[in-house]
């Protein structure tokens, strides 16, 4: 009995302890002037498709993957045009996803970092990887535009703009 | 999904503008750096900036500015081109040059001549990204602050404007050795930024989170298309470029 309401004891403590720091870390972020965002301190689930196989589209074979809970309004060949017509008609496509929202798009490409709160529901998103002339032009004041032949670009399924890119 | 179908015929993509970006920095030490041209639009265009470089005088994780946003063109926006004001941050202790968060609002987004906010960052080891902010839209006349800093102790940076975040850039450390704030266009030869007056210019110190004004500024307009000068130095300062308002003013 004893032993229990030991373990019993050390077991509040750690959920105390799990607590205020959830607290602490709560007022040391109102105190940056910023909100906490449900991405803090874990990822967005990661994604399961319906979908998931090679396609060939215009010469273009590439693996397609569709999230379960995803209808797409674009289709993989619409979204390869959007992206060819900006790494070149030389460009290849490596796959094609599409998942729900920005934060699931942001677990399949690290290098887009994470969207917060605002943005974390915008979606559906395409996700493309493939190589070509991927450029990155919003370098710094005075410093010349980033090149590479490789990198990914994110489409908005709703409308069929450009959300982000990066390389390589 | 509908079912798969030709895709169309890629168009011209991301090609001609900007390709002359790589510009000498050049240190201009008078009260306002200027040089209009308003001559007929050559064949290209050219990256062209006015900026103010500041170097924090302590340790500092992050840095702000606040402006009021005004009317920009972008010539070149079906092809890719923009004119953005912009604030940038240093970050892993590289100079601004190397290793970066950026934030503002951009005329001009992926080839299309729309008006967003962005946020944008590079790597010291060549990685490069950039998000466009959906969420809110920005709109002339309106001021903001536009803020990145270091999120909690933690290695990564958040894009924020009006104290809410947007966006987390991970790989990101401090120090922030250098921050600039200013416009930027990829055609300089004929874009436009109206009057645009920036009222905060501050860095976080790293110690103790306090945001702090700068103490130091350096203008530069190398390409000499568009202008900057000071208001109140080394704080205050407004910039433009073929201006429709009157560019002496600080508002």
């Amino acid at each position: 009995m004893l032993k229990g309401l030991m373990r019993n004891i050390r077991r509040s403590r750690a959920a105390f302890t799990v607590a205020a720091l959830i607290v602490v870390a709560s007022v040391a972020a109102t105190a940056n002037g910023a909100r906490l965002d449900p991405l803090w301190w874990t990822d967005a689930p990661a994604t399961t498709f319906r979908v998931d196989r090679q396609v060939s589209i215009d010469g273009q074979r590439y693996n397609l993957r569709v999230a379960d809970d995803v209808t797409p309004r674009l289709s993989p060949a619409d979204v390869q045009a959007i992206v060819l017509s900006r790494i070149g008609a030389d460009g290849r496509i490596a796959t094609i996803s599409v998942v729900a929202t920005r934060a699931a798009a942001s677990v399949l490409e690290r290098g887009a970092g994470s969207p917060l709160a605002p943005e974390l529901d915008v979606g559906p998103v395409w996700v493309v990887r493939g190589t070509g002339r991927f450029v990155g032009r919003h370098t710094p004041l005075g410093v010349a535009e980033r090149e590479a032949g490789s990198g990914f670009y994110m489409v908005d399924d709703r409308t069929g703009d450009v959300l982000g890119m990066g390389l390589p | 999904m509908r079912p798969l179908r030709n895709a169309r015929k890629p168009s011209a993509g991301l090609t001609a503008a900007g390709m002359a970006g790589l510009v000498a920095l050049t240190i201009a030490p008078s009260l306002s750096v200027s040089s209009e041209n308003t001559t007929a639009a050559p064949a290209a265009c050219t990256k062209a900036s006015s900026y103010d470089k500041v170097t924090p005088h302590a340790n500092a994780d992050g840095a702000r500015m606040k402006w009021v946003l005004r009317a920009m063109t972008a010539p070149d926006a079906a092809s890719g081109g923009f004119t953005a004001q912009l604030i940038l941050a240093g970050t892993n202790f590289y100079d601004t040059s190397q290793d970066w968060v950026e934030l503002g609002a951009t005329q001009g987004w992926q080839g299309q001549n729309i008006y967003t906010y962005y946020t944008a960052q590079g790597s010291a080891s060549g990685g490069y990204s950039e998000q466009r902010i959906t969420a809110i839209t920005p709109s002339y006349g309106t001021t903001h602050r536009f803020a990145a800093f270091q999120r909690l102790g933690l290695p990564e940076y958040w894009a924020s404007i009006d104290s809410n975040g947007y966006w987390s850039w991970p790989g990101k450390s401090p120090n922030t050795v250098a921050y600039l704030g200013g416009h930027e266009t990829t055609c300089g030869e004929q874009a436009k930024v109206n009057r645009t007056y920036v009222s905060e210019n501050e860095f976080r110190r790293l110690s103790d989170g306090v945001w702090v004004s700068a103490a130091n500024g350096q203008l530069n307009s190398p390409q000499g298309y568009g202008s900057i000068a000071w208001c109140s130095s080394p704080v205050t300062f407004r910039h433009w470029m073929r201006s429709d308002l009157d560019p002496s003013l600080c508002s």
